[in-house]
């Protein structure tokens, strides 16, 4: 009966709203879906990695929606949906003209711009997975967070200055540790140029700082630095080659004891990646990487991965074909492991064209 | 004798602000940049995010380009879908003093799909084929945009706008006879080209463009479709490809090697190929490389 009641209510309002003019404007958001399904498997792999044998895996549908709000915001919503469960991988609102000194202020849930990476979806990447940094510091999703992002575009001759700082709640650090889920405040910077070199190639070069205060009684900090490089040459539509590089440190400082009376140890770990992709056609691709972490967890310590991979785009990037090959080793595996993931990706919903 | 260094620095300055109180316009293709020049004069500055040689469907979006955009009064646009990627161009900017105006306004838009459109038609344009600077008569509905738009925001120029108006309109006038008379030859001339670009132009010239490279818009050449075409063009005695200079020249190589037709690269956009430097140029340019082509052809 109550729920007979709420619906009614619902009902009358939108009808209401739409026949006496309540309702300001109408938004059709743009709506998107994203499927990613594997063919993986791996070889000589630990149990804590995976099974040695080839499965088929719905790895994640993701259902994007965005548009204006009104002349000077808009709003972006991204749910992820894997094996069972809804994660909100983003949703915010930006507000995008209107404040002084070219600000732009988004609020909500969003990948953190700590470097370049990790703001992207992985369905960006030829390489497929997210960098072995980004799951060691922050998690399998990498870092995003509810938090208030401000951020300013500087004119510097033909190149762009983009100042971005952030304040926000959650995400993990140092991703095995016991106090994963991130309570107190944790605050970002990122001060990046993009500089166009020719009329056919571009760079990008960003730097990002983290800090933060763990949410564990030893109320230890965290910093963390990230460089990053993004070159692209692209002489017409059928040929580009693309190097992304991107490197972190981090450092984290516990009060050990109770109450941190037994005195402080400082903890440090680092990642790099590095990928280069070649396009050699309109609708292929294929290149190599080279994937690096330190850890400081123990029965993680340090791990490197090398692999290539290779994609087919039937359409632009409505539907897309790729592999990835790649071999893994670290002094804490048995032995070097192998993976194979063979994925299908499509694209459904309007054209999208991509920041550089 | 001593001032004279101060007077120049004092010059340059001046010109400085002089360059720097034009009003700053931003445009989608060269083509809309070109006629903003005609209407605008020394009173606008104006930048364009293609080059003329870039395919305008696809542009990534780049830091530089919001720069642009920044600092700029008014965005000139294509519209009817074509230059999708400035709404994000234009968000990223965050200009809040910036008007967009739209120059497809008051065209005569040519097909326009009757029904529903999904993807499986290629990356066909909801609202109509958005190639409508191609007809150089567009060019004057185009020129009326922009000198609404520019009077909008600088009613100071409002007169200039309107006298620069009438001076292209004449000129455009005089030289669309002067094209439609250099064209009497080529009328009914039956080409094949690689993409859709052309309905406008065909509707001006009166030829006619019996097939695309493109098996769907948008789509790569596949080989049943270039044996396809190959019939087509053999059983119509078809003796011209033109090409956009962006796309490769691979498949219609093939076709031309299994056809006996010659290859054209036909410019799109003002910038597209050397000698198509302004919007008058480049219907000159595309009329000489069609005349010269066609008279070559049995």
């Amino acid at each position: 009966m109550r729920r007979s009641l709420t619906v009614l209510c619902l009902v009358l309002t939108v009808l209401a709203s739409s026949r006496l003019g309540f309702s300001q404007t109408t938004t059709n958001p743009a709506l998107s879906f994203i499927g990613d399904m594997r063919l993986s498997g791996f070889r000589h792999a630990p149990d804590t990695v995976g099974a040695n044998k080839m499965i088929f895996d719905f790895h994640e549908l993701e259902i994007t929606a965005g548009a204006a709000l009104n002349p000077y915001a808009r709003a972006d919503v991204s749910l992820g949906l894997s094996h069972g469960s809804i994660d909100i991988e983003e949703a915010y609102a930006t507000l995008l003209r209107g404040l002084p000194l070219n600000l732009q202020v988004k609020a909500g849930q969003y990948r953190v711009d700590f470097g370049k990476l990790n703001a992207q979806h992985p369905h960006q990447w030829s390489w497929i997975e997210r960098p072995l940094m980004f799951k060691r510091f922050f998690g399998e999703e990498g870092l995003d967070a509810a938090g208030l992002n401000i951020s300013s575009l500087v004119s510097v001759g033909r190149s762009a200055l983009t100042l971005s700082g952030n304040v926000f709640t959650g995400g993990s650090y140092w991703g095995d540790s016991q106090d994963r889920e991130l309570r107190n405040l944790a605050e970002s910077a990122r001060v990046s140029l993009f500089a166009p070199l020719t009329g056919h190639a571009n760079v990008e070069f960003g730097f990002s700082g983290l800090t933060t205060r763990l949410g564990d009684p030893t109320g230890g900090t965290t910093t963390m630095g990230n460089m990053d490089l993004k070159y692209k040459w692209r002489p017409d539509m059928y040929r580009s080659v693309v190097l992304t590089a991107e490197g972190m440190i981090g450092s984290r400082l516990t009060a050990e004891g109770n109450g941190g009376a037994g005195g402080a140890t400082r903890i440090a770990a680092a990642g790099f990646f590095a990928s280069l992709d070649f396009q050699f056609h309109k609708r292929y691709d294929a290149g190599a990487f080279v994937d690096y972490c330190r850890d400081p967890v123990p029965d993680f310590g340090r791990q490197t991965g090398i692999g290539v991979f290779a994609g087919f785009s039937l359409v632009e990037e409505t539907y897309r074909v790729g592999l990835l090959l790649r071999q893994d080793q670290g002094p804490a595996l048995p032995r070097p492991y192998q993976t194979i993931i063979i994925q299908l990706l499509w694209s459904l919903g309007p054209h999208k064209p991509h920041q550089f | 004798m001593c001032h004279r260094p101060a007077a120049i620095i004092l010059g340059v300055a001046l010109l400085g602000l002089y360059a720097a109180a034009a009003v700053q316009v931003v445009t989608s293709t060269t083509d809309i940049k070109s006629i903003a020049e005609f209407i605008g004069g020394d009173r606008i500055s104006v930048k364009s995010i293609t080059t003329g040689k870039d395919n305008p469907h696809f542009v990534e979006v780049l830091p530089s380009y919001m720069v642009m955009v920044s600092k700029a009064s008014l965005y000139l646009k294509i519209g009817l879908g074509l230059d999708f990627w400035a709404d994000p161009i234009i968000d990223g900017s965050r200009n809040g003093r910036l008007k967009v105006a739209d120059c497809s306004e008051g065209i005569e838009v040519l097909q326009k799909p009757s029904g529903p459109v999904d993807a499986s038609m290629g990356d066909i344009h909801p609202q109509g084929n958005p190639h409508y600077w191609l007809d150089p008569r567009n060019g004057l509905i185009m020129a009326r945009n922009i000198e609404k738009a520019l009077a909008g925001i600088d009613p100071d120029g409002a007169k200039l706008y309107e006298a620069n108006l009438q001076k292209f309109a004449r000129e455009l006038e005089t030289r669309i006879e002067a094209w439609q008379r250099a064209a009497e030859p080529l009328k009914g001339l039956e080409i094949v080209t690689y993409h859709n670009s052309w309905p406008y132009l065909a509707a001006f010239l009166g030829i006619k463009t019996a097939g695309f490279v493109e098996p769907k818009p948008g789509i790569e050449p596949t080989a049943s479709h270039i044996a396809e075409l190959i019939d087509l063009m053999k059983s119509r005695g078809i003796q011209v490809i033109g090409k956009e200079p962006y796309f490769a020249e691979k498949a219609p190589r093939v076709i031309a090697a299994g056809t006996g037709a010659r290859v054209i690269d036909l410019p799109p956009s003002v910038g597209a190929v050397q000698e198509a430097s302004d919007y008058f140029a480049l219907f000159d340019a595309i009329l000489s490389r069609l005349s010269a082509v066609a008279r070559k052809t049995p």
